[in-house]
């Protein structure tokens, strides 16, 4: 079962499922659960992994990242910054109730999620364990294999510096779809349902573009990392992580796995179930 | 009565040109001419033989889980004959080619249903193999490498170590050319082993080889052929610290290859994958297996 919650931001509520895990005893351990870019709270991975992890006797927390779902913010600005500041809030919101041992909270992020979950581990020293699955390191990279054609990059560089100039010039930022900055396949764009954000400010391309998370990562020293990818992934290209795992410090784990798509834990996969729970286990068991 | 484990156990024999390799085959005991069975070659590391720890652990973990295995000593190592400590990479993509070939034979064995299991040096060679052999139908790679050249800088990271290997290359050739022999090197100056991690090594495993052996594994690029296994599944595993070959070379093997690839970087395992019974890596193998190549 789980509540509804809310908690502060930057001055911002944001809005928060909470939930007791199946089994044990408090204070649980925990793990929080964050969406992708412009997703929120109740999309199919989220739906997925908040239960999976209760059923192995974690708690678990998934919310809105500010202007996602229900929570208070400017729509379409997704800036990584801001993310990971939301990420840390919910951190210490979730540490510090009653029933969870703040020594033993986990962020667990998909795509956008899991970048801001690992640069977020990097700067809150209190969070014990990250699970980043179809995240990425540098920005700009990223972008390059999105836009991987010369006209496609020729465009998507035309949008960045349109919008930086109209930084510059302290203009209102442009709104652009969606698939402009992250192209998505037509047969996987029924994980991004109705609730999600379609259009963006500029500034999330911007921001995105120019934020590299490889910087942080080695900060995370010590405290268990697990990568996950998809080995054919198609919208964010496994490089991400394994670029990511080259710039983390031990203990990581890199976890590449083929046969599944970049929206894996909705996909109710049984080999990427077991990974996780055998990695948890190791790293971040409940007992 | 339950049939001993022993009753299962056959030792073979293969012809390498003038050259007799000992092998052991092992047959579920399900296995008849009326329902063949799924089999794995299973190959040894760097000078070791068919009975170090990451052979038979490797080859009892795919017994547990329904295949036949056949391991085999490559030329000059185990109880196969050939000069003493003379690996030579293309030589051992031949004797892999000859199990290949003896399996087939086997009325026991589905002779479309065959794999290779090999660990560091025998993941590089099962990786080779599959890339240049389509009766390969699955491959697990265990610490293996695609690029001798660039696994010995990673090995010999100084500029000093560097030019000691190298040095020991031409002084190798030249001593051949010279007198005709080989020039004997100690096995840590090929491939160095921290201390502690010396137990994984096969007992009895070679402690000198001749320089060619280096020079060979210097030229191996299983690289160039990974890409050529695809669509049959590939599975590289590797130790995300790896204090022996550099976790590297799974990466960029990875990078090379088609799907279905899976490429499993495990921060609580090193070198010796297999021998170090991690149930983490029994249960992603037999995932592994159950997705791609059920028994």
């Amino acid at each position: 079962m789980e509540r509804e919650v809310s908690f502060s931001s930057d001055g911002l509520t944001l809005s928060g499922l909470m939930g007791l895990p199946d089994k044990g005893n408090a204070p649980h351990p925990a793990i929080i659960v964050m969406h992708g870019f412009g997703g929120h709270k109740d999309g199919p991975q989220q739906r997925w992994s908040a239960p999976f992890y209760r059923a192995m006797g974690y708690a678990t927390l998934r919310f809105d990242f500010r202007g996602c779902g229900e929570s208070e913010g400017p729509r379409g600005r997704v800036v990584p910054n801001e993310e990971i500041a939301d990420a840390i809030a919910a951190f210490r919101f979730l540490a510090g109730q009653d029933e969870i041992d703040a020594s033993r909270v986990a962020l667990s992020g998909t795509s956008y999620g899991a970048t801001v979950a690992v640069a977020a581990a990097s700067r809150e020293p209190g969070v014990a364990a990250v699970i980043a699955q179809g995240g990425w390191g540098n920005g700009e990279r990223m972008f390059r294999h999105l836009h991987a054609t010369p006209e496609s990059w020729e465009k998507f560089s035309q949008l960045l510096a349109e919008g930086r100039s109209q930084r510059q010039a302290g203009e209102e930022p442009m709104m652009v779809h969606r698939y402009d900055l992250i192209p998505v396949p037509e047969r996987l764009r029924g994980n991004i349902d109705p609730r999600s954000i379609f259009d963006f400010s500029i500034e999330t391309g911007i921001e995105t573009f120019d934020f590299n998370t490889e910087d942080e990562v080695a900060s995370m020293a010590g405290r268990p990392l697990l990568l996950v990818h998809s080995a054919g992934d198609d919208v964010i290209h496994p490089e991400g992580s394994y670029d990511l795992f080259a710039a983390a410090q031990q203990p990581a784990d890199l976890q590449i796995v083929s046969g599944v798509d970049h929206f894996m834990f909705g996909e109710d996969d049984m080999r990427v179930a077991h990974m996780i729970e055998d990695w948890l286990g190791r790293y971040f068991p409940v007992d | 009565m339950a049939e001993s484990e022993e009753t299962m156990q056959e030792r073979i024999e293969l012809k390498y040109g003038d050259l007799k390799l000992a092998g052991i085959l092992y047959l579920p005991p399900s296995a008849s001419a009326e329902t063949p069975c799924a089999a794995f070659v299973v190959l040894h590391g760097f000078g070791g033989h068919k009975d170090g720890g990451s052979s038979r652990v490797g080859a009892q973990m795919l017994e547990e889980f329904g295949y036949a295995t056949l391991r085999i000593d490559m030329p000059g190592c185990g109880e196969s004959e050939g000069e003493r400590g003379r690996v030579i990479c293309l030589e051992q993509v031949d004797c892999v080619k000859l199990a290949l070939d003896y399996l087939e034979t086997r009325s026991e064995v589905d002779s479309t249903r065959l794999g290779l299991m090999g660990s560091s040096f025998g993941g590089a060679v099962s990786v080779y193999t599959a890339g240049t052999d389509t009766r390969v139908a699955a491959v697990i790679s265990a610490g293996g490498w695609g690029d001798g050249e660039r696994k010995f800088r990673g090995q010999h990271p100084t500029p000093e170590a560097w030019k000691k290997f190298t040095g020991m290359l031409d002084r190798g050739r030249k001593h051949k050319a010279e007198t005709g022999q080989s020039l004997m090197v100690p096995r840590y100056d090929i491939v160095p082993i921290p201390e502690h991690l010396r137990g994984g090594l096969s007992a009895g495993g070679h402690t000198e080889f001749p320089a060619e052996t280096a020079q060979s594994m210097f030229d191996f690029r299983a690289d160039d052929v990974v890409g050529d296994i695809a669509p049959r599944p590939l599975l590289l595993l590797h130790s995300a610290n790896d204090s022996v070959t550099p976790t590297e070379q799974s990466i960029e093997m990875f990078k090379r290859a088609g799907q279905p690839t899976d490429l499993i970087l495990l921060s609580d395992v090193d070198h010796f994958t297999f021998g170090e019974n991690n149930p983490r890596v029994r249960a992603i193998v037999g995932d592994w297996l159950g997705r791609y190549f059920s028994a």
